[in-house]
């Protein structure tokens, strides 16, 4: 018997039903009956095939996660972490808890104990409960040991060299920054010291040392972060975003040259790198060039950090018409102001102000 | 249906971790780690992220499961899977729903300096910005089903097992999907055809 939707009975398939059916199409999860009466519709329906080649690039980039997921490197067992948490949790149950917390864990418990009921639905969406997630989301500071960056107060002291400042924890701009400059010559003189025996990859920096042997004494707070921390330069028109920002840290992901930006801030602690991250739209063109000029307390260190990293502060476009995103990053080894000139074909677009503390 | 042995030891070890057996949580949470690392890798995208989702559902499991039942449906040998998967899903959709309020912008993926594949990277950029967006827009069991299915790219019938629903189920729950994936495709405005 054909399977020619014209032929056996079946009435022809509008676009709606077709798209919905387009997943299912793509993954030959369809009875003979209905792949006939979609290929029927497709052969004269240019609508349902773009769809259809949309389905099939969206099947097929997400398939590329695939690979990046299963590359990642095999992790150690959660078991003692999470066990270490439940031992803790309830200890501090058994010595009386707020009452507070105790009715949020009864909440999150007959929130959680429906999905216990696992029948099958009918299809129909069930939006899922909450409630357990706002919990955790009060809990997350009290989990077992983990090596996260967290939440740190201004006046903490770092305890990676690359530790996050969100922008809920971002001090806010002193009067007069550049008075503790001299008093913190030493430690930042140190700080290079430490450079010098540890050198960050791929991360540029920029000590008191390079700016002290160009003779350099910081004035006071011309650059120091002031909102607008990112000036724009409408007139420049170019396909930079609007929403670039400077974060205090980029995470890579296994397996993948692709990075995750993280903590958006213009305030980074002595140590830390600070990274510019940027998105260009589609207007880019294959040869176009993104800089970065490099300012520190009023000094030009552009030419300094291009001697010791030929790359640091210049991208060129590879294609045309295809968005991209870049980042500049720079590690300050010592206390002061700074600012970040992002250049497209030599046109000045944003102007980035950030300070660095100890 | 008859369950299997697996599945019976499963039910019981439940039972005692319920009443509060920590040895026989811990047998839990190694027999199930792997899989929802897995799972919440590929959808977060971050391996520390999914660690942390990850501790969050067992967590969580551990103060929910003297409500837990036994499902009528479901693998026979896993009959806990379905239930810490749709944890699993709510926490990874609490953690982006909170990126996305942080950070106030869609910078996902960026250009590494030393990128060597260049399609690569691209690829994987609009592929979890995709990701991302649509699933800011689903449920926790819808957002599982597309994860399941485009990113491990497990079959209907594995899902359903998985999951605990019906083949019909999981095929409505992957069509809401893909019309999320093609919605959040056309804002990203990327081109369909190179």
């Amino acid at each position: 018997m054909s399977d020619d939707p014209m032929h056996n009975g079946h009435a022809p398939l509008a676009h709606a039903q077709v798209q919905d059916m387009l997943a299912a199409y793509l993954a030959d999860e369809t009875t003979p009956a209905e792949r006939a009466a979609i290929a029927h519709h497709l052969s004269a329906c240019a609508p349902c095939r773009k769809a259809l080649a949309e389905a099939q690039r969206i099947h097929s980039l997400l398939g590329t996660l695939r690979a990046a997921a299963a590359s990642a490197p095999r992790q150690s067992s959660l078991a003692d972490a999470v066990m270490q948490h439940i031992g803790l949790t309830l200890s501090s149950s058994s010595a009386g808890l707020a009452r507070g917390d105790d009715e949020q864990k009864e909440s999150e418990i007959a929130s959680l104990a429906q999905f216990g009921d696992s029948r099958p639905v009918s299809g129909e969406a069930r939006v899922m409960g909450e409630s357990s997630n706002s919990a955790h989301t009060a809990r997350r500071g009290d989990r077992a040991p983990r090596p996260s960056p967290g939440v740190i107060s201004p006046m903490q002291t770092p305890t990676t060299s690359d530790t996050s400042v969100t922008a809920t924890s971002k001090p806010r701009p002193r009067s007069a920054p550049f008075v503790a400059v001299a008093a913190a010559m030493l430690v930042a003189l140190l700080a290079v010291g430490l450079f010098l025996t540890h050198k960050p990859q791929p991360v540029p920096t920029v000590g008191m040392t390079s700016l002290l042997n160009k003779g350099a004494t910081p004035p006071a707070g011309s650059y120091a972060p002031r909102p607008p921390e990112v000036t724009p330069v409408p007139s420049a028109q170019t396909p930079i975003q609007s929403d670039i920002k400077s974060y205090s840290s980029i995470q890579p992901l296994a397996g993948s040259s692709t990075i995750l930006p993280k903590n958006p801030t213009s305030v980074i602690r002595v140590g830390q790198s600070i990274y510019i991250v940027m998105r260009l739209n589609k207007q880019v063109r294959a040869g176009d060039k993104v800089s970065a000029e490099w300012f520190f307390n009023d000094i030009n260190i552009t030419p300094d950090l291009l001697r010791s990293e030929p790359t640091c502060c210049s991208k060129t476009v590879p294609q045309t018409g295809k968005p991209l995103q870049v980042y500049f990053a720079l590690k300050p080894t010592a206390i002061g102001a700074g600012k970040a000139e992002i250049f497209y074909n030599g046109k000045l677009a944003y102007i980035i102000l950030f300070t660095v503390v100890s | 249906m008859h369950e299997s042995e697996a599945g019976r030891e499963e039910i019981t070890l439940a039972r005692r971790a319920a009443a509060g057996d920590h040895e026989a949580f811990r047998t839990i949470v190694v027999r199930y780690e792997e899989r929802l690392l897995a799972f919440l890798t590929q959808m977060l995208g971050e391996p520390e992220a999914a660690r942390d989702a990850a501790q969050e559902t067992f967590i969580a499991a551990f103060r929910a499961l003297p409500g837990w039942q036994p499902p009528a449906t479901a693998d026979p040998a896993h009959p806990l899977a379905p239930w810490l998967y749709r944890i699993a899903a709510n926490q990874a959709l609490s953690q982006l729903r909170r990126a996305s309020a942080q950070a106030g912008t869609h910078l996902s993926a960026l250009e590494h300096v030393e990128a060597p594949a260049q399609q690569s990277w691209e690829d994987q950029f609009v592929a979890r910005e995709l990701l991302r967006q649509a699933l800011s827009a689903l449920s926790a069991e819808d957002a599982a089903c597309l994860v399941l299915h485009y990113v491990t790219g497990e079959r209907y019938g594995e899902i359903a097992a998985r999951l605990g629903l019906t083949s019909e189920a999981v095929r409505k729950r992957v069509a809401r999907g893909l019309i999320a994936l093609r919605a959040a495709y056309a804002r990203l405005d990327v081109e369909v055809f190179p």
